[in-house]
């Protein structure tokens, strides 16, 4: 079939196929020849002629648009399919990337399809995924940080995404990767409002509330940051336990099925989790306390006072970080018939919540200090969970440090369990103090009450060992 | 291509054999931090005996196009062109800098890197980040340098200065100048450095043609230009390489002994640390050695037999010269001998919060020396100590709950620094200590 042709807004052309490989609301959608890009058309052509959706769509495309970052434009294309290129002809469109191809089923019943984020938080359509691609708990982990951390470079440019739920993220729980879609559609600050309100079961409860209101009516609350961070906590809480936070047995009204959705998920949400118990679901479930003591109390402020308060709710930066710390508290579960294969550690007596094991043996944690007045060091009441070959890098040994977009992931060290002994040998290139000198390359024996300089140099963190099991 | 951390040095035969590279050179920072890129092409004394092998912005080209400044290349803010073949015999290393003209220290930038082509392909590159520095203005990158065959090494260093200043650590002094540059100058011939021991390789010729109105030299003692060693290399060969009399500077880290010095020489060590698992770490075999600036530690345990748990040994015509030296382990020879009865280490324990505790300690010194505590709210009594056995009480007070010691006590004679290593904490601690004999 012979490639018709596009013309961008620069003036160059584009081809693109005639057939029309996905169509939603707003937009239909062909490929390019090379499958590379996306041209994707809008369907309502008097919003096309609209010169303010022309100005967001270039702000988008332009100085909003992370990927031409010459720094780390690399890393945010992987989170985003931000569009490249405005088509003014034949009709107003986007010029976007192509999926990678590791968002779309490479198996089982659904090859071919994309991978929603609803096919793997849903219990009855995880079931009929093949095992391949179901992926383990830690892989739902790196999901959330890379989208919490995509919003939240986001949300520090001023935009917001508008309608962030499980259709417009795909994750790949193969690989722990996320990519969000659907960039045209978000918020940019005074210039234009949002196309829709969100999704079902995402919107925020404030958004549901007033969508019967006149949209010039100063009580109408639209699509914004705030309700983006809902968006997210609800994903998170998807992606982690497998299920709503806030579709519970409850019904809020019996005049009809849309009525009482209207009001289950806005003016009348109730968490599942919350004191007040008439929403809790039956059977036996997680609770939100699995996620460990950053993440645990983040859900309770999101889905208890952030509910109904949007101010209160925590930002998308509060979410990255409690996940990324989180990510310190993992272990590995020692059962290999546990299809989750990780938690986080709570208390001093691990056990997997998924399945049940306990852990064998003893488990080191190094309980973190950094740096105070000279000479001394103050807790910072974090730890690091040890495991068998777990490694350690410069946002363990430094507390000025942090595992984001621009960390050094070079190994500075690793742990290892021996003939029943855990050590630490150190790759950091400089010595470590416990207080004897542990030179580069060289390894220390992991005991109860250890005092682990980790570095002398500014920032170095002191560490201290303690033994559970 | 290969990846270079800060300090690695390799053969440039070792990554290609090709003498004509591309230096790329990108460093991301905030708007209002300015850079500017820069080339030194100087001798074998660190000094830049001929100022139009200065490249930089003003002055994009050297003579013979040997270096060569390219402007921004894909990836790279700027990029020099090298032809290594094209180089007099005088220039024996350029080093690549890029410093920032007005506000701003390199703490502030995310990150940089250099990279180094042969055409298109890269196949070497060294990332550095801002974490990496602190308030100075200036960084020295990476050089290519010739030691018996040319080589390539990242330095990673900050410089405590701007383009001025690094131009005189160089030997260099900026001009000032009332026409554009483009335009000629009267010649400026360059100043010879002063003589070394061991005499250059290649003798400087003259230059041909009126230079840039940009430098000229002034009359400084060669600069001296931190080092570390190489792939395959010790702190040894670079010791040894050194010329008898010269200065030779580390860039800090930590290089593993032993290391026996049997020439004068002024080893700067720049806070490096020098350790070895058994003593002598440092044998100082012949007069006119200073060390400066750096610790020197032995990691034996302390009931090593021998001259195990030596850390600095010197013989009687040999006594170095010491500034600021921190050292963990037995000194012999330095005028010093006697009995030393010092702890490696001293553990305080879990003491109380906020209150004061104390604790007791036995030391036997044989010449007369000062304590000092690097601790906050630890104070010595007494801390001044005449030659002989002395009990001394540490009072420990207003240290918070939860809170862990990890510094050292310092035991200052008229040569060196004794250090002697503090742990302990208010974590779980209860009642207050009184009077605890600690060793």
């Amino acid at each position: 079939m012979r490639p018709l042709i596009a013309t961008l807004e620069s003036g160059q052309t584009i081809e693109y196929l005639p057939e029309i490989i996905g169509e939603g609301g707003m937009k239909v959608v062909h490929f390019t020849p090379d499958r590379s890009c996306v041209v994707c058309f809008f369907k309502d052509k008097s919003t096309a002629n609209d010169p303010q959706r022309r100005h967001r769509l270039q702000a988008i495309v332009g100085k909003y648009n992370p990927t031409s970052d010459p720094n780390t434009g690399n890393y945010w294309q992987k989170l985003f399919c931000w569009p490249t290129d405005i088509v003014v002809a034949p009709e107003l469109g986007v010029v976007a990337p192509t999926y990678a191809a590791n968002f779309f089923f490479a198996s089982g019943p659904f090859q071919g399809k994309e991978k929603q984020g609803n096919w793997f938080t849903s219990p009855k359509l995880r079931k009929m995924l093949p095992e391949a691609e179901r992926g383990t708990w830690l892989q739902y982990l790196q999901i959330c940080i890379r989208v919490a951390r995509a919003l939240r470079r986001m949300h520090n440019a001023g935009l917001a995404h508008s309608d962030l739920s499980n259709k417009n993220v795909l994750v790949d729980p193969t690989t722990g990767g996320a990519v969000i879609i659907d960039i045209d559609s978000l918020v940019v600050p005074q210039l234009y409002p949002p196309d829709v309100l969100g999704t079902p079961g995402y919107i925020a409860p404030e958004v549901l509330g007033t969508q019967n209101l006149e949209l010039e009516d100063e009580r109408r609350v639209l699509p914004s940051r705030r309700t983006d961070q809902h968006a997210l906590a609800v994903l998170i809480y998807e992606y982690l336990l497998g299920r709503h936070p806030l579709r519970g047995p409850k019904v809020n009204s019996i005049s009809s099925p849309e009525e009482d959705e209207r009001l289950s998920m806005g003016p009348k949400a109730l968490w599942i989790e919350d004191k007040d118990t008439s929403n809790r679901p039956g059977g036996v479930w997680l609770s939100h306390e699995i996620l460990g003591p950053y993440l645990a109390p983040l859900m309770e402020l999101a889905f208890t006072v952030g509910l109904h308060a949007p101010d209160e709710r925590p930002g998308a930066d509060e979410w990255e970080r409690a996940l990324v710390r989180t990510t310190d508290l993992l272990l590995p579960c020692a059962n290999a018939a546990c299809a989750q294969k990780w938690f986080v550690l709570t208390g001093t007596s691990p056990r997997c919540p998924f399945c049940g094991e306990k852990v064998r043996g003893s488990v080191p944690l190094l309980n973190f200090y950094r740096a105070g007045r000279p000479g001394q060091f103050v807790t910072e009441k974090h730890r690091l969970a040890i495991w068998h070959h777990q490694r350690l890098y410069r946002w363990h040994i430094f507390d000025n440090a942090f595992a984001g977009e621009n960390a050094d992931r070079t190994p500075l060290g690793y742990f290892a369990l021996q003939n029943g002994v855990w050590w630490l040998v150190n790759q950091s290139g400089e010595t470590m103090f416990a207080p004897a000198p542990i030179p580069s390359g060289e390894g220390l024996e992991l005991k109860d009450g250890v005092q682990l300089q980790l570095s002398r140099a500014a920032h170095g963190r002191l560490a201290v060992v303690q033994m559970i099991s | 291509m290969k990846i270079f951390t800060r300090g690695q040095r390799s053969r440039l035969d070792a990554l290609t054999p090709s003498s004509q590279l591309t230096i790329g050179l990108s460093i991301a920072a905030p708007s209002h931090v300015e850079l500017d890129y820069g080339c030194f092409g100087v001798d074998d004394a660190n000094f830049l005996a001929d100022e139009r092998y200065f490249v930089f912005y003003n002055q994009p080209r050297s003579p013979n196009d040997s270096i060569a400044l390219q402007g921004a290349g894909a990836g790279d803010d700027e990029r020099f062109g090298v032809n290594l073949e094209a180089l007099p015999d005088d220039v024996r290393r350029l080093v690549f800098t890029a410093t920032i003209d007005g506000v701003g220290t390199m703490m502030q930038i995310a990150r940089g890197h250099l990279r180094v082509l042969v055409g298109d392909v890269e196949i070497v590159r060294y990332e550095f980040f801002g974490t990496d520095f602190h308030s100075e203005q200036a960084l020295l990158i990476a050089e290519i340098y010739w030691k018996d065959t040319w080589r390539f090494g990242a330095i990673g260093q900050g410089f405590a200065g701007d383009l001025r200043t690094l131009l005189r650590h160089f030997g260099g002094v900026e001009e000032e100048v009332s026409q554009p540059v483009a335009q000629p100058a009267p010649v400026v011939p360059p100043r010879q450095p002063p003589p070394v021991q061991a005499p250059p390789v290649h003798t400087p010729s003259p230059p041909t043609s009126p230079p840039v109105p940009l430098v000229s030299s002034t009359a400084p003692p060669p600069p001296t230009f931190p080092v570390a060693p190489g792939v395959g290399e010790s702190l040894q060969s670079l010791v040894d390489a050194a010329p008898a009399g010269s200065t030779l500077a580390l860039l800090r880290g930590e290089y593993q002994g032993p290391l026996i010095i049997n020439k004068a020489l002024h080893l700067d060590g720049r806070k490096a640390v020098i350790w070895a698992h058994q003593g002598p770490v440092v044998t100082v075999a012949a007069p006119g050695v200073t060390l400066r600036d750096m610790e020197i530690e032995v990691t034996v345990p302390e009931d090593a037999q021998g001259d195990g748990d030596i850390a600095l040994l010197a013989d009687e015509q040999s006594v170095p010269q010491l500034q600021n030296v921190v050292v963990r382990g037995r000194l012999c020879g330095l005028g010093e001998d006697g009995e030393w009865k010092l702890p490696a280490t001293l553990d305080l324990g879990a003491f109380a919060p906020r209150g004061e505790n104390s604790f007791l300690v036995h030391l036997a010194v044989p010449v007369a020396c000062r304590l000092n505590s690097a601790v906050a709210g630890l104070t010595c009594s007494p801390d001044e100590l005449s030659p002989g056995e002395h009990d001394i009480e540490l009072r420990v007070q207003g240290v918070s709950a939860d809170t862990l010691i990890a510094g050292r006590l310092e035991v200052r004679s008229a040569h060196v620094v004794r250090a002697i290593a503090l742990t302990g904490g208010t974590v779980g601690g209860g009642e207050p200590v009184n009077g605890k004999r600690l060793w």
